[in-house]
């Protein structure tokens, strides 16, 4: 008998019923958003990035190689734009002592062109989540079902985090994992596990952030597209306003100097510009469980530690003129720079505080939000 | 003694000034009742607090012996719930609607998607079940909620104005479904409407709420006697002649808005009024033992709680 001839068969007493609809919930909604060309193609676009950090990471490795460092070879050269000269040099003569803090600054780099791709992949993906069963009022549908607005809203959550790995997360471990097959030795692995274990719970932290708060943004309205619009102003004016506030601070730090008639350098003291982006309160909340502070100092004292004659000889051994001159890029100032700037960035406690917060309000705004439509008001 | 399909004592429910339930004390035994009542009345609201959808301001509801307030979960994996309103999973095809509906119903992917195939054809939407559920039209996608309803195989239906929106042929395939799900598979139902007819086809029993309140709770069957019996009369000849001889038997009568039809309310056999009929010279052309519609007693009631 053709299956359209049945007419209605009850479901046997053995079916099980006790599959956990947040699943369900967060495949379907990925499935939704996976149909949209413009998220496809933004997944291909926020993988490009690793085309140039693979690059150097197989340059990192090749320079770690015996032979690697020829004067004006490519792996030498990418390398040194990056950390200076006589780190590149520090690296090709003692791998173990710079490999773990090198990838950790590399990866730092990856995660500040990451989040940029975050945000348009929310922008694209998030404001539906929500929104579109606000917009055809598809809630009496999930909660006649047994459906409780716990898994309601972990099934959504799922599905934004989803994405928001697939353009940050997974890359970061994908370039982990190439990196390591680049790597001239096992050992690699065991000096930079860590990094890869300090990356993911800061991945976590910007993920679990991000998502609840374009869900709660989500549940606002039904309209997707003031929704999309409304994320990345919040991106852009944050970013904006702290820039905004951060150069008041800078002129009216000069103006104290200058002022200043002790001679005593007036150093800001944590501004709270920075706090107001989103941007940078992630980005300080990631190099604080990176480490990136102690990493740099001990990449710099390494560098310090090294003087001018053993620069040269290394240069020697490796291959390069005899000529001492010009003097080389000792590569300090570049780390003393970076290290000044995540110095100068806000309060981390502070940053993660904002984070926190901003999360936990999402969080439950949702509840409360959600709660309205299971169980009525 | 088994217990009751729903049982709601002292059920009232208020959102702000705006009273939309009053103190409704309902119960009804496995089988099939029609809630009915003009807009406003408190029909979707009364359905939806029998899902713990609407919190109550006052009062308890239970659904198949379980209280509404502690074990909603419980009540809602037993029940089919299809919702008055355009609700709709958005930008799924018909296959996939139905088969999300079974996974959130607590039933394992494969399965979900083998029985969203059988409920499918069951309604009839077979032929449709690719296609997007936008380009639907409004009696397909009545079709696809009634399949999403009743996907995990639910002990009660709760439809909410199930025929809304659908043409002549539709809606009578549509009652046919729910009355095959009532007789022939023992599912209880709660059917929310207000088309009378709709609810006289297919319930065994009717509520009729007016201004939040229940005015009438009885079976249909006992709603349609009347206590004075009648008969409908229509007649060909000379009317005059006719209402005449009615005045002089002394029975209760009155003329209808249909031409020549009467209704005459006299406690003997029909045989009386042919003798008197026959007197008349006129012939008859209906005679038959009269049932209050349920019609009549819904605009009664509706009538009375205005």
């Amino acid at each position: 008998m053709p299956i359209y001839e049945f007419g209605y068969r009850p479901l046997s007493e053995e079916t099980p019923r006790k599959s956990s609809s947040w699943i369900a919930i967060s495949l379907s909604a990925i499935q939704i958003n996976w149909k949209s060309k413009i998220a496809r193609r933004l997944i291909i676009g926020a993988w490009a990035p690793l085309l140039y950090f693979g690059l150097v990471f197989f340059a990192v490795s090749k320079v770690t190689e015996t032979g690697a460092l020829e004067k004006g070879s490519f792996s030498y050269g990418m390398v040194s734009s990056i950390v200076g000269k006589a780190a590149a040099l520090q690296l090709a003569d003692n791998p173990e002592s710079l490999r773990d803090p090198i990838w950790t600054i590399l990866f730092y780099y990856q995660l500040r062109v990451q989040i940029l791709a975050i945000i348009l992949m929310l922008a694209i993906v998030g404001p539906g989540l929500i929104s579109d069963d606000l917009r055809t009022k598809a809630f009496p549908l999930y909660f006649a079902k047994a459906v409780s607005r716990w898994s309601y809203l972990v099934g959504k959550f799922t599905a934004a985090a989803f994405y928001v790995a697939t353009v940050s997360l997974f890359p970061a471990i994908f370039l982990y994992i190439i990196s390591i097959l680049f790597s001239p030795d096992l050992g690699t692995l065991q000096q930079t596990l860590p990094v890869l274990l300090n990356l993911l719970p800061v991945y976590l932290v910007i993920i679990s952030f991000c998502s609840c708060l374009i869900l709660a943004l989500s549940a606002l309205t039904w309209s997707r597209r003031y929704l999309g619009f409304a994320w990345i102003s919040l991106w852009i004016l944050t970013e904006a306003f702290s820039g905004l506030l951060g150069t008041i601070d800078q002129i009216d730090l000069t103006r104290q100097n200058a002022e200043n008639e002790s001679e005593e350098i007036v150093i800001l003291d944590s501004s709270w510009s920075g706090s107001i982006s989103l941007r940078k309160n992630c980005l300080a909340v990631g190099h604080r469980i990176l480490n990136m502070e102690q990493k740099i100092q001990s990449i710099l004292a390494l560098l310090q530690s090294a003087p001018h004659k053993q620069f040269s000889s290394i240069q020697l051994q490796k291959g390069f003129s005899k000529t001492p001159s010009p003097p080389p890029d000792l590569g300090i100032e570049r780390f003393e720079r970076i290290l000044r700037n995540l110095e100068n960035s806000q309060s981390v406690a502070r940053s993660a505080g904002i984070l926190a917060f901003f999360a936990a309000l999402s969080s439950l705004f949702l509840w409360r939000r959600i709660g309205r439509e299971e169980r009525g008001s | 003694m088994t217990s009751p399909m729903l049982q709601v004592d002292q059920l009232s429910k208020h959102y702000g000034s705006i009273q939309a339930l009053v103190d409704i004390n309902l119960r009804a035994e496995h089988g099939a009742l029609g809630l009915l009542g003009p807009n406003g009345a408190g029909k979707s609201t009364l359905i939806k607090a029998l899902l713990g959808l609407v919190r109550p301001s006052f009062g308890t509801v239970r659904v198949l012996d379980l209280d509404v307030s502690k074990e909603r979960h419980r009540i809602r994996s037993r029940v089919g719930y299809m919702p008055e309103d355009e609700s709709m999973f958005p930008d799924f095809d018909g296959i996939d609607a139905v088969r999300y509906s079974g996974r959130l119903a607590g039933l394992p992917a494969r399965i979900a998607l083998q029985r969203a195939h059988e409920v499918i054809d069951y309604v009839g939407l077979g032929e449709e079940r690719y296609r997007e559920v936008s380009t639907y039209s409004t009696g397909m996608k009545q079709r696809l909620r009634f399949a999403q309803a009743i996907i995990h195989d639910p002990e009660i239906l709760l439809l909410d104005e199930p025929t809304n929106g659908m043409d002549p042929d539709g809606r009578r395939e549509m009652l046919d479904l729910i009355q095959d799900l009532i007789q022939n598979h023992g599912k209880g139902l709660i059917l929310s409407s207000h088309l009378l007819p709709d609810v006289e086809r297919v319930c065994s029993d009717v509520a009729i709420l007016g201004k939040g309140s229940l005015r009438v709770h009885d079976s249909i069957e006992s709603l349609s006697q009347v206590d004075t019996p009648y008969h409908e009369v229509r007649i060909f000849g000379s009317t005059d002649t006719f209402e005449t001889e009615l005045d002089r038997s002394q029975w209760q009568w009155r003329k209808t808005d249909e031409q020549n039809l009467y209704r005459i309310h006299c406690d003997h056999e029909s045989q009386a009024i042919l003798d008197m009929v026959s007197q008349t010279g006129c012939e008859i052309r209906r005679l038959l033992p009269g049932k209050t519609s349920l019609e009549e007693i819904y605009l009664q009631t509706v009538a009375e709680a205005n």
